[in-house]
């Protein structure tokens, strides 16, 4: 199921929210169990034992390990753990990506397997792990009731799209929490704030794609067009999406981490890194970066470890070597940026940085936009003036000028400057006063807004379900 | 307790929109968009553990929601005065009149259409004198110094003349102008074409006199096929159709049938596409008979469904005109229900299904 569908926001969650603050607290987890397996159920019927299988494989190995705590088997508890998970992972999501390898490296013909990529499994895989390592580490303490622990796992506000929520997170308040007025104020307002984003501005974005791709000829400016609308439409998407998982966590009581902090004003990859997909980044820092030593190491095994993390990051967004080639360009920038760049970059004028990190991430998001690793280099080269394609034409002024207002939105909402203008207009308390009586007013008319869209509009699911 | 207001005023709209559309009966057709709601998917054991399920489940929903068009409507504003967009779903508006954002010229499809009328003047016509008339459609109006793409007509112009020597070329763009066509259709409104007889009558060799007026008889509203894409809270159409003693004793008929049909089908005007109210809507071969003509001549037209609203208008000239789609019909059709004997012939098509000829076959 979408958040940002019919289905979900005026029948599942109107009747969730009613039953759930209607139960007394000992069946809150519960209800919200039942509800995000029929979340997940709507969206992926026959994966739904692969989910729950999953889970109870996570809760059984965390029993195992705390168990058998201060013997050599909780160590082996947690391989087993890790190689359940990631065997699964890699199953489900890489087997074909590693037959068709096969087929043209060795010429054989090997059948590819007829599975379907299971919604989620690569972000509540990554949340198990983090229980079990956690766990093994003494982090978290073991989570002794199967319904608390599939909470954890299946809760559908971040189930299919992330963040990536550590057990460590959400650890107490699985077992005690409460959802104040104020929270579920401001919860519903992320939420909305999210379904706007994905909705009216990422959605409208996406159209463009539609154009260049059904365009019957293609230009410079058109190719770069393209690549714009879809760097801002990836932020907009999965931004949006982080933010409803982050205010529908915050109405039933749950902090979870921030997952984007404005990465478009960036001054360098690495600070871009520290903005974007802030959880995956943590998660393969702590769970991967450190346990292979990190940059205290020599530069040999520091290569390495980049080499091998921003691998894993890559394959992880999908199996396909655009993938992989998107996230070995950013390991490479961050190594360049680490061992040449910085001394540079801190004497460079903010605006060339900002440019640097902006034309980095366009090409970058271009290769990972791309369904193979030739329309990738196909794409960028018609960016870079490598291809036949003129410079402009009157389609391209025609899509340019149609959305060009939507484009100017979403360039400025990518930074900080509403929310500056904002928070500098909120020390008047008349204006302070002014924004909570219109709040409402506003946030009804953002969902009819929505609504329209969503009915007008066709199937639009969130990017990032993909992985 | 005052943080509370805005989630209760979201949940109640939530409950709100939820109950109403439950209890709303079903609408089975959609008379702004001109086409079928889902109805409720039943389920089966099968379809439960099918993901597509769900999807059908949602098209229902959205199909179904209580003041769909309402909210369509407020999507289409929003587009329009917040985005400053140019279109919305392909579809823009122009001083109250819809048009639909076309493909540009599509230089091969034109060919493929001129070669295609030209192998059938060869093979089939030899003997009969053939015409071919090109309609302009809407966007031939649209000012050529906005933003809003345009065809480049002349080049299609060019194209069909260097391909079709040796046809009679009946120019019929100075003839239409945007007037002529509904505000919120494609189609050419028969009511205001009454006088483009007289013209084609002159241009085929047809010596008749037309009929000096019509009775109109009118159905609103009719909202056309840009309606329900714009999602505007636009004024409907009115289709109004033109009759005379000639046009009521006229029938069609269709290939291996004796079953006589009405020129003006006035039960589509309650259906789906009112525009199908002449002759019944697109078919690949039927004949339109008129008893009461002022010549024994014959037409061949080979033609699209903007020649369904000119045939009523050529029925004092011609005994039977024999309407082909090419769309639908084979050439092992047209050899099996065609009798070629000396009947004119022509091939009347908008530049529309020039432009995508590739289903002319």
């Amino acid at each position: 199921m979408l958040f940002s569908s019919i289905t979900f926001l005026y029948y599942f969650l109107p009747i969730l929210l009613i039953i759930y603050f209607i139960v007394p607290s000992k069946y809150k987890n519960l209800v919200l169990l039942c509800f995000s397996l029929i979340f997940y159920f709507f969206g992926e019927p026959v994966y739904i034992l692969l989910l729950i299988g999953s889970s109870l494989s996570g809760y059984i190995h965390g029993r195992l390990i705390d168990a058998s705590r201060h013997t050599p088997y909780a160590r082996v508890w947690l391989i087993s753990s890790i190689v359940v998970g990631l065997g699964l992972l890699g199953f489900f999501k890489y087997s074909n990506f590693f037959i068709d390898n096969i087929n043209i490296l060795f010429g054989t013909e090997i059948t590819p397997l007829a599975i379907v990529l299971p919604l989620g499994i690569s972000f509540y895989t990554f949340q198990i792990l983090s229980y079990t390592i956690d766990l093994y580490r003494k982090e978290v303490a073991v989570q002794k009731n199967p319904i608390d622990f599939m909470t954890y796992v299946s809760l559908f506000p971040q189930l299919i799209a992330g963040p990536i929520v550590r057990y460590h997170t959400i650890e107490h308040a699985l077992q005690d929490r409460k959802s104040k007025p104020e929270d579920i104020r401001v919860g519903v307002k992320r939420f909305m704030t999210g379904l706007g984003k994905k909705v009216l501005i990422a959605d409208t974005l996406g159209e463009i794609g539609l154009h260049f791709q059904q365009a019957q000829e293609t230009t410079v400016v058109f190719y770069w067009l393209y690549a714009i609308a879809f760097t801002l439409q990836i932020y907009f998407d999965f931004s949006g999406y982080s933010d409803m998982a982050i205010g529908l966590g915050r109405i039933f009581g749950f902090r979870f981490l921030e997952n984007f902090n404005y990465p478009y004003i960036s001054r360098s990859i690495t600070e871009f890194w520290r903005r974007w997909h802030i959880s995956l980044g943590q998660w393969f820092k702590r769970y991967l970066y450190i346990p292979l030593g990190g940059n205290r190491v020599d530069l040999k095994r520091f290569l390495f470890n980049i080499t091998i993390v921003w691998f894993a990051t890559g394959l992880w967004h999908g199996a396909a070597w655009n993938f992989i080639i998107w996230g070995l360009y950013y390991g490479a920038l961050l190594l360049l940026e680490k061992l040449v760049l910085r001394r540079y970059l801190e004497k460079t004028p903010n605006v060339l940085r900002h440019t640097y990190v902006i034309l980095i991430t366009i090409f970058g998001m271009t290769m990972f936009n791309a369904g193979s690793l030739s329309e990738g280099f196909r794409n960028i080269g018609g960016m870079l003036l490598l291809s036949d394609a003129a410079f402009i034409n009157a389609e391209t002024v025609y899509v340019l000028r149609n959305y060009a207002v939507i484009l100017l939105l979403a360039a400025i909402t990518a930074t900080p400057v509403f929310r500056l203008l904002k928070e500098r207009l909120e020390h008047m308390t008349i204006v302070r006063r002014g924004f909570a009586a219109i709040e409402p007013a506003l946030l009804v008319l953002l969902l009819l807004l929505v609504s329209g869209t969503l009915i007008d509009g066709s199937f639009n699911p969130f990017i990032y379900f993909r992985f | 307790m005052k943080a509370l207001l805005t989630p209760l005023l979201l949940l109640v709209v939530l409950l709100f929109g939820m109950t109403l559309s439950i209890v709303t009966p079903e609408k089975d057709i959609s008379e702004y968009e001109r086409r079928s709601l889902k109805s409720f998917p039943e389920p089966t054991i099968e379809k439960i553990f099918d993901s597509d399920y769900y999807q059908e489940i949602e098209a229902y929903l959205l199909d179904q929601f209580v003041g769909r068009q309402k909210l369509r409507e407020i999507n289409t504003l929003t587009r329009y005065y917040l985005f400053n967009q140019l279109d919305v779903n392909d579809t823009f508006v122009i001083d109250d009149i819809l048009f639909q954002k076309n493909n540009p010229l599509d230089e091969s499809s034109v060919k493929h259409a001129a070669d295609l009328i030209q192998s059938y003047q060869q093979q089939y016509f030899s003997e009969n004198d053939v015409y071919y008339g090109v309609l302009p459609d809407k966007n031939y109006f649209i000012p050529e110094d906005g933003y809003y793409p345009r065809k480049d007509y002349e080049e299609l112009k060019d194209i069909l003349e260097e391909r079709l020597q040796g046809i009679t070329n009946v120019p019929l763009s100075e003839q239409i102008d945007l007037d002529h066509f509904y505000r919120t259709d494609h189609h050419l409104d028969q009511s205001r074409l009454t006088g483009l007889e007289t013209y084609l009558y002159d241009s085929l060799g047809v010596e008749v006199n037309p009929p000096n007026d019509y009775d109109t008889t009118c159905h609103s509203p009719f909202y056309g096929s840009y309606y329900g894409h714009a999602a505007l809270p636009l004024e409907a159409d009115t289709l109004c159709y033109v009759e005379n003693g000639t046009i009521e004793s006229a029938y069609v008929t269709r290939p291996g049938s004796e079953e006589q049909y009405p020129i003006y089908e006035e039960s589509s005007l309650e259906g789906i596409d009112a525009y199908e109210v002449f002759l019944g809507g697109l078919d690949p071969i039927r004949h339109v008979h008129s008893p009461e003509a002022q010549t024994e001549k014959e037409l061949i037209i080979f033609g699209d469904s903007f020649a369904n609203s000119i045939v009523p208008l050529l029925l004092d000239g011609y005994e039977t005109i024999t309407m082909i789609d090419l769309r639908y019909a084979s050439e092992t059709a047209f050899e099996t229900h065609v009798d070629v004997e000396d009947q004119d012939v022509m091939f009347l098509y908008s530049t529309m299904i020039l432009n995508d000829a590739w289903a002319l076959d």
